[in-house]
């Protein structure tokens, strides 16, 4: 299949921190990528550049085969970590605005928000400010966003973290049929059960450079993904330390 | 702890400001105290009522320790007496109480002076007292995490600074007022900040010395008394679900669609909404009504017709910053292709839908109200020319020296710097129109004035396409490129 996203020689200082070091990463139709990695390992970096937050010192992103920020900005929905959403805007006006700045049909907008409210569970929150939605509700309404235009790539970085089981079960059904339907997604998560099981492909990276990438079988090798993980990156349990610990 | 929190504080911001606070706070201090021999009972209990409330609303505004906020420790098993009694005396020691006290060193003053040394320290220590419980208090009845409360601090505190900032202009009427008997110097009086001046004044009478310090200190206990149930509450109620906004899905749409269209909307509900924006605006109207106002009553009603048009140049300025008001959640509109023209536009055109019609409005009822017919040309000008320089002013302001909020969601020092240029730039655009009404005013050519209208037009329109040119390419080179 082809490439919907495809980094090629990303690099990307912050100061004297090389947070991504020459990144090469495809993402396929029809394909969901998990990227894991442990803290500080540049995920969220990769991500950013990926979807046009940040520019990188070198390499180059092309998305379904354009370099044009204009014209890939159109194709990806984005839902970066930690940034805020405009906190005075209720749910609904939120994805309007975003609905009618991206040039969509007001009455498909107004279409598109209902059902996406109502899927993500939304819609008892529809006359609550933004800045008022606990954790989880404010994921679910950035991940509304990103989905808002029907993008042909999906950048998430840890869409589940804080969402109640019940809505991260309708998010990963969702995001398979949209893969299924040949959309990509890009999935970044620090739960290995989770990207094992939802994954087609697992990418590992580690102190910004990628250490494994391939499909889930073969980055799992015959073990679990935890397992694989811990001896890609080095990962050291001391099982021994803080002895003083128990009741 | 709290140490370690404000050392590392203090070492982000920089000392400058810090220390050009402190001084400016001494100096204030020293006043007081020197008010506190020369001042007459009315004046120096209406300076003390400033102090004592100004470090109440401080504490109200901040929602109590910002450093340290009680909610911090709510999981530790910490009595909420023991956390009523670390939060005073984290008080006593503060810098700002620390000032308050050597303001409030005018009562000793004036205890020395009228030979009652230990009726003015007495009366000293329990008002130091008074503010300290009373600031620990109001931080804790507005919490941080109840947003209502903390925007309806934020808008009190601006509009409470902004008319003591006008009653500056009313000085004279107001020491008048201080100078001997009346309502004010009653009113002022009566408050328990005023209390202990009330003692010292006594002439050593015991029932008119005891009863006020007597007052003072059960007002203080039962403060501090209130003080852990406050705490409590506020600690049981940080999680507790908020009412329902406002927003319905029936309202039907009165902006036209598209992007520009879809900014506007956003930036009216902001403007609306956001407390930091409401209070700009709030801020424009007081004080342009109020500087008019206070000159009608003292001497002239010359300023009336000009109360739009300082409300214009007062909003532009405090608007010119507004991505920097933002903050981080312009990531979601940078993501959209093409969005720096309709963002730019829709701001420009939001700012105007509200500044607009009030200025107009209050341009012809401050002609009317003054009778000053030769306001006409003026008004008629300087209008238009400072509606269209303002627009150019929000729109390229939003790509200059663009200043995020602090890490409180409040504006940072050099805000306020930028307003203040904003303020002069604004002004500045209105010079090309306000160029032929001053020469015909000189000449005596009445004809001559009205030729401004024109040139407002056309040098505003110059200057709003102009300015949006260079600031749409000015986002465009910022933008990320692959």
């Amino acid at each position: 299949m082809s490439d919907v996203l495809a980094l090629r020689g990303i690099t990307k200082h912050f100061g004297d921190t090389l947070a991504v070091d020459d990144l090469d990463l495809t993402v396929a139709a029809g394909s969901i990528l998990g990227l894991v990695g442990p803290n500080g390992a540049g995920k969220t970096t990769a991500l950013s550049v990926a979807v046009g937050l940040l520019r990188p010192d070198r390499g180059t992103v092309t998305v379904c085969g354009t370099a044009d920020r204009y014209r890939a900005a159109s194709l990806v929905g984005a839902l970066p970590a930690g940034l805020p959403l405009p906190g005075r805007l209720t749910g609904r006006e939120l994805l309007t605005y975003l609905g009618l700045l991206r040039g969509l049909d007001a009455e498909e907008v107004a279409s598109r928000t209902d059902e996406l409210l109502r899927v993500l569970d939304l819609t008892h929150g529809d006359r609550t400010l933004v800045v008022d939605y606990s954790t989880g509700m404010t994921k679910k309404l950035a991940l509304a966003a990103a989905l808002l235009h029907n993008p042909r790539l999906l950048v998430l970085d840890e869409p589940l973290e804080a969402v109640d089981p019940v809505s991260a079960a309708t998010i990963r059904a969702l995001l398979v049929r949209y893969a299924a339907a040949g959309g990509a997604v890009i999935w970044s998560s620090h739960v290995m059960a989770l990207v094992e099981t939802l994954c087609d492909h697992v990418a590992v990276m580690d102190r910004g450079r990628l250490v494994a990438c391939g499909t889930t079988e073969e980055v799992r090798a015959g073990r679990t993904l935890e397992e694989s993980f811990a001896t890609l990156v080095g990962a050291d349990v001391d099982p021994t330390g803080l002895a003083w610990l128990g009741p | 702890m709290r140490a370690a929190v404000l050392a590392h504080t203090v070492a982000g911001t920089g000392t400058r400001w810090l220390v050009l606070a402190g001084l400016l706070g001494l100096a204030c201090a020293g006043s007081t105290v020197w008010l506190g021999l020369v001042g007459t009972p009315g004046t120096l209990s209406f300076v003390l009522a400033l102090w004592v409330g100004g470090q109440v609303t401080q504490a109200a505004l901040a929602g109590g320790d910002p450093v340290l906020p009680p909610e911090m420790l709510a999981l530790l098993p910490i009595r909420h007496r023991v956390l009523a009694a670390a939060t005073l005396l984290i008080g006593l020691r503060e810098p700002a109480t620390l000032v308050t006290a050597l303001a409030l060193g005018a009562l000793v003053v004036r205890g020395v002076a009228a030979g009652a040394v230990l009726v003015g320290l007495l009366a000293w220590v329990l008002t130091v007292l008074l503010t300290v419980v009373l600031a620990a208090l109001a931080g804790a009845l507005v919490a941080p995490a109840r947003r209502r409360g903390r925007d309806l601090a934020t808008m009190a505190t601006a509009l409470g600074l902004a008319v003591v900032a006008l009653a500056g202009g009313a000085l004279p009427f107001l020491l008048r007022a201080l100078d001997g008997p009346g309502p004010l110097t009653t009113a002022v009086r009566g408050l328990p900040s005023g209390w202990g001046l009330l003692a010292v004044d006594a002439g050593g009478r015991p029932a008119a010395v005891a009863l006020p310090l007597v007052g003072l200190a059960l007002v203080t206990l039962a403060a501090a008394a209130a003080l852990p149930a406050a705490l409590e509450r506020r600690l049981a109620g940080a999680a507790a679900p908020s009412r329902p906004g406002r927003g319905s899905r029936t309202r039907r749409r009165v902006l036209p669609g598209g992007p520009t269209g879809a900014v506007v909307g956003r930036e009216l509900r902001l403007w609306l909404r956001d407390p930091l924006r409401l209070t700009c605006l709030v801020l424009a109207a007081l004080v342009s009504v109020g500087a008019a106002a206070v000159a009608a009553l003292t001497s002239t009603t010359a300023l009336l017709p000009f109360v739009g048009v300082g409300w214009t140049v007062i909003a532009a300025a405090c608007a010119s910053n507004l991505s920097g008001f933002d903050g981080g959640s312009t990531w979601l509109t940078r993501l959209v292709p093409g969005w720096t023209t309709p963002d730019l536009r829709g701001r420009q055109i939001a700012w105007a839908l509200l500044v607009a019609p009030p200025a107009v409005v209050a341009g012809v009822l401050g002609v009317w109200l003054s009778g000053d017919a030769w306001a006409w040309p003026w008004v008629v000008t300087l209008t238009p020319a400072l509606l269209a320089g303002g627009a150019a002013v929000v729109g390229l302001g939003s790509t200059v020296a663009v200043l995020p909020l602090d890490a409180t969601g409040g504006p940072t020092p050099a805000w306020a710097v930028k307003v203040h240029l904003a303020l002069y730039v604004t002004a500045l655009t209105a010079a090309p129109a306000a160029t032929p009404v001053v020469v015909g005013v000189v000449l005596g050519v009445p004809g001559l004035c009205w030729t401004g209208v024109p040139v407002a037009a056309v040098v505003g329109a110059v200057l709003v396409v102009t300015t949006s040119c260079v600031a749409t390419r000015r986002l465009r080179s910022r933008e990320p490129a692959s």
